[in-house]
């Protein structure tokens, strides 16, 4: 594990949203806690995964950390930068250094553009370039890089498929050779067979250009190819942060063992080793007391309802925020 | 079974169809061609899919986005819109006797006449629809009634087929609604649909389709908007209900893991057409067509205690826009195994013995 100082600290980060703004009626008082304190750090050239169910705060992390929106609290260096002090004008300067990929390859192109003027934008926007010829020459670098026609310079969106226009948003992201980009469910709304080609990509570019990614996933086979490291989240909160190894073979959490058993394996036999939660995510306005995850855990005892648990150190990266964590990692399917 | 066979003609195909129809089958879907009338032509969505689904059993349909399983199924309920249309085909399906009687006893069912759902009036489609065939769909919110609350919209389903008064249909829905376990029925009924979560609505969904004892439920995609978590406990109730009930299940999704947890047969689709068809535990071992092959290898899949590997073997290019498909087989561009004629030859599905058949040339007879 590369000990460097991080390209990424996040410290204590807390996002509340005003509950229910629709309704004029509704308690004022009332929040999302859609982060509820949230720490880590990632080290320059590692893929650090970010999983957990939707409306567990992934988004939000994200959001946040490319400051889209502003933390109620908290901290986030960046490359030595106290990143949430800069002003307007410093992070736009500093923007090009950290970009994200989104979930929708559709939305996050403009229709109306050809990808070649869209695929030029960041070079004219930051000035790289000094010619048309050399922005052109970029652009068809680019698209050969993430394997498309060099010539499809003058298509629109609407001319590609959904992984194709992913691998838009890709070049895009990585067009300014940044250093960190931010990955917020790039295969989610992929066909199948087309998932592997951008997790491939992005496991490419990587070594390609050093790059630094957060990966954000609601499935934990599909992070498992890229990430070095992984982090699951549950109503706000990490529970459990660890090598992949760690995770995969020797989760300390129930909530991540639930997780793990619930992927289906392309694969009729062992049709009954799942261990079936009850319930669903509850609402992140009122967060359960004590283990947010005991009125789902399958081993919560009277103690969990009542404080919040410590976290337990499993190894120099391994921990879990659980009180019975031995417990835990015996968890297997009926 | 080999259908690519049987010449065009309808009425002849419906008797050969019938002919075969097996004792065991409940519904039969014979070279059914539904396109979309779009501009610029006639798409294709779903090219002589033929089909049988076992009673008591769940055949899986599996495919990527827009390889036409959703077009299959609104197609054998009839609910195509225009400006999609069934062009050709027949489905057959045992039909009760007389719609919402009790359980068919063992053996009753070679005696019960195959109807072609294809062929019959719309007042007496609609008899079957909702009480013999019902369906499940994959964004729960969208299929239901915002202004009607849980209960009501399971009684309704009641009263549409049923003659029975609006307190004993109301009973029926939270009875069933306690059947697909959800906890405080009688309190949830009083619900409407925003304000349950994605899996209560989901099991409202269920408890809806199956209030008049269908004897097939057709499932699209049901789990996909779900979490993980929530879709463990969908799976598990839905193949509950397939048993308590002698439900036959149409289950479609486009996630190999499920199909693979719930079906007991497998079709797999590639633009409109069935690529390979085998039983389920055949078709994982030993999956014969390099489309099925290669989604197999692509798939990230790791689970408790295994170690996930680094690179996946993708398949190159995407799915093609049915639009503009080549003459030969669909998959041909994509294809890592492919031999000249493919550019120009279409294959037929292949029989390669129990029950396993698939369309590519490398699995042609000699
Ligand atoms: N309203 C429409 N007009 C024209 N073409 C359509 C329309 N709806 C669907 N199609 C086309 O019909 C084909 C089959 O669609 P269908 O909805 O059956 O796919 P599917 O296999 O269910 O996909 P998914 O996994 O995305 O639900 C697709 O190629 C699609 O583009
Ligand atoms: N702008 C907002 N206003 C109010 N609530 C929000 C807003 N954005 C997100 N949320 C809520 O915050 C929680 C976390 O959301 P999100 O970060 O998008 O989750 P994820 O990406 O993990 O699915 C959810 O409960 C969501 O409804
Ligand atoms: S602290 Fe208690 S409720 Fe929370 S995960 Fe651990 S055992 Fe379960
Ligand atoms: S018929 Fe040819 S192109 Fe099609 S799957 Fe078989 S080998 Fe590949
Ligand atoms: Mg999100
Ligand atoms: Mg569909």
């Amino acid at each position: 594990m590369p000990q460097a100082t991080p390209l990424l600290q996040v410290e204590n980060l807390i996002k509340h949203f005003p509950a229910d703004s629709t309704r004029w009626f509704a308690k004022s008082k009332e929040f999302v806690h859609a982060v509820d304190g949230i720490s880590f750090s990632i080290p320059a050239g590692e893929v650090f995964g970010l999983v957990g169910e939707s409306g567990c705060g992934k988004s939000t992390a994200a959001r946040l950390i490319l400051r889209l929106i502003e933390p109620t609290s908290g901290k986030i260096q960046f490359d030595g930068m106290d990143w949430l002090a800069l002003g307007e004008k410093e992070l736009r300067r500093q923007r090009r250094v950290m970009q994200i990929i989104f979930q929708d390859p559709y939305s996050s192109l403009n229709p109306r553009m050809r990808i070649g003027a869209a695929l030029a934008e960041p070079f004219e926007v930051h000035k790289v370039c000094s010619s048309r010829a050399e922005v052109r020459s970029r652009v068809e670098e680019l698209l050969q890089m993430v394997g498309l026609d060099p010539q499809a310079f003058g298509r629109y969106p609407h001319e590609f498929s959904g992984g194709q226009r992913q691998r838009i948003a890709i070049a895009r992201a990585i067009a300014l050779k940044p250093k960190f980009v931010v990955a917020d469910e790039p295969v989610s709304s992929l066909d199948v067979s087309v998932q592997a080609q951008i997790i491939n990509l992005l496991a490419d570019l990587r070594e390609e250009f050093h790059l630094t990614y957060l990966f954000i996933s609601h499935s934990l086979p599909v992070v498992s190819h890229l990430c070095d490291r992984i982090a699951v989240m549950y109503l706000g909160k990490i529970v459990e942060m660890g090598s992949r190894d760690e995770i995969f073979r020797n989760s300390g959490h129930p909530y991540t063992r639930v997780l793990l058993s619930a992927v289906l394996p392309p694969d009729p036999k062992p049709k009954s080793s799942r261990i079936v939660l009850r319930g669903e995510i509850p609402s992140a306005v009122k967060i359960p007391s004590g283990c947010r995850f005991h009125p789902r855990c399958p081993i919560a005892d009277a103690h969990c309802a009542e404080a919040e648990p410590p976290v337990e150190t499993l190894s120099a990266t391994h921990w879990s925020a659980c009180f019975k964590v031995n417990e835990a990692a015996q968890l297997t399917a009926k | 079974m080999f259908r690519d066979k049987i010449p065009p003609t309808s009425a002849f195909q419906s008797l050969v169809a019938s002919l075969d129809f097996m004792d065991s089958s409940l519904l039969q879907v014979s070279d059914l061609h539904s396109v979309f009338h779009v501009a610029g032509g006639r798409l294709r969505a779903v090219d002589g899919v033929s089909f049988e689904i076992p009673s008591r059993g769940t055949l899986g349909i599996v495919g990527e986005s827009g390889c036409g399983k959703t077009v299959t199924a609104l197609s054998i309920l009839r609910l195509l819109q225009p400006p999609a249309e069934i062009e050709s085909g027949s489905v057959l399906f045992r039909a009760r006797n007389n719609a919402g009687s009790k359980k068919k006893g063992p053996g009753e069912s070679e005696d019960r006449p195959a109807l072609d759902l294809l062929k019959i009036s719309e007042r007496r489609m609609r008899r079957i629809r909702g009480a013999e065939i019902s369906m499940v769909f994959q964004e729960p919110a969208s299929a239901l009634n915002p202004v009607l609350n849980a209960g009501d919209q399971i009684a309704e389903a009641v009263r549409a087929h049923e003659k029975v008064s609006r307190k004993e249909s109301w009973d029926r829905a939270v009875a069933m609604m306690e059947a697909v376990s959800i906890p405080d029925a009688a309190r949830r009924a009083k619900e409407y649909p925003h304000q349950l979560s994605g899996g209560l609505r989901q099991r409202v969904m269920i408890a809806m389709a199956l209030v008049c004892r269908p004897q097939l439920l057709i499932a699209d995609e049901p789990t996909t908007a779900l979490d993980v978590t929530v879709q463990a406990q969908i799976l598990e109730l839905l193949q509950s209900m397939c048993g308590q009930y002698d439900l036959s299940m149409l289950f479609i999704s486009h996630d190999l893991g499920v199909i693979a947890a719930v079906a007991d047969e497998v079709a797999v689709m590639y633009c409109g057409k069935i690529v390979e068809h085998a039983p389920v535990e055949e078709l994982f071992a030993n999956p014969r067509h390099p489309y099925t092959q290669g989604l197999l290898r692509s798939l990230p899949t790791v689970t408790l205690g295994e170690m996930p590997t680094r690179k996946l073997e993708a398949i190159p290019g995407s799915v093609p826009n049915l639009m503009n498909l080549s003459v030969g087989c669909k998959f041909e561009p994509r294809c890592a195994v492919r031999l000249e004629e493919c550019k120009t030859f279409d294959p037929p599905l292949y029989p390669l013995g129990k029950n396993h058949s698939t369309r590519c040339v490398l699995c042609r007879p000699t």
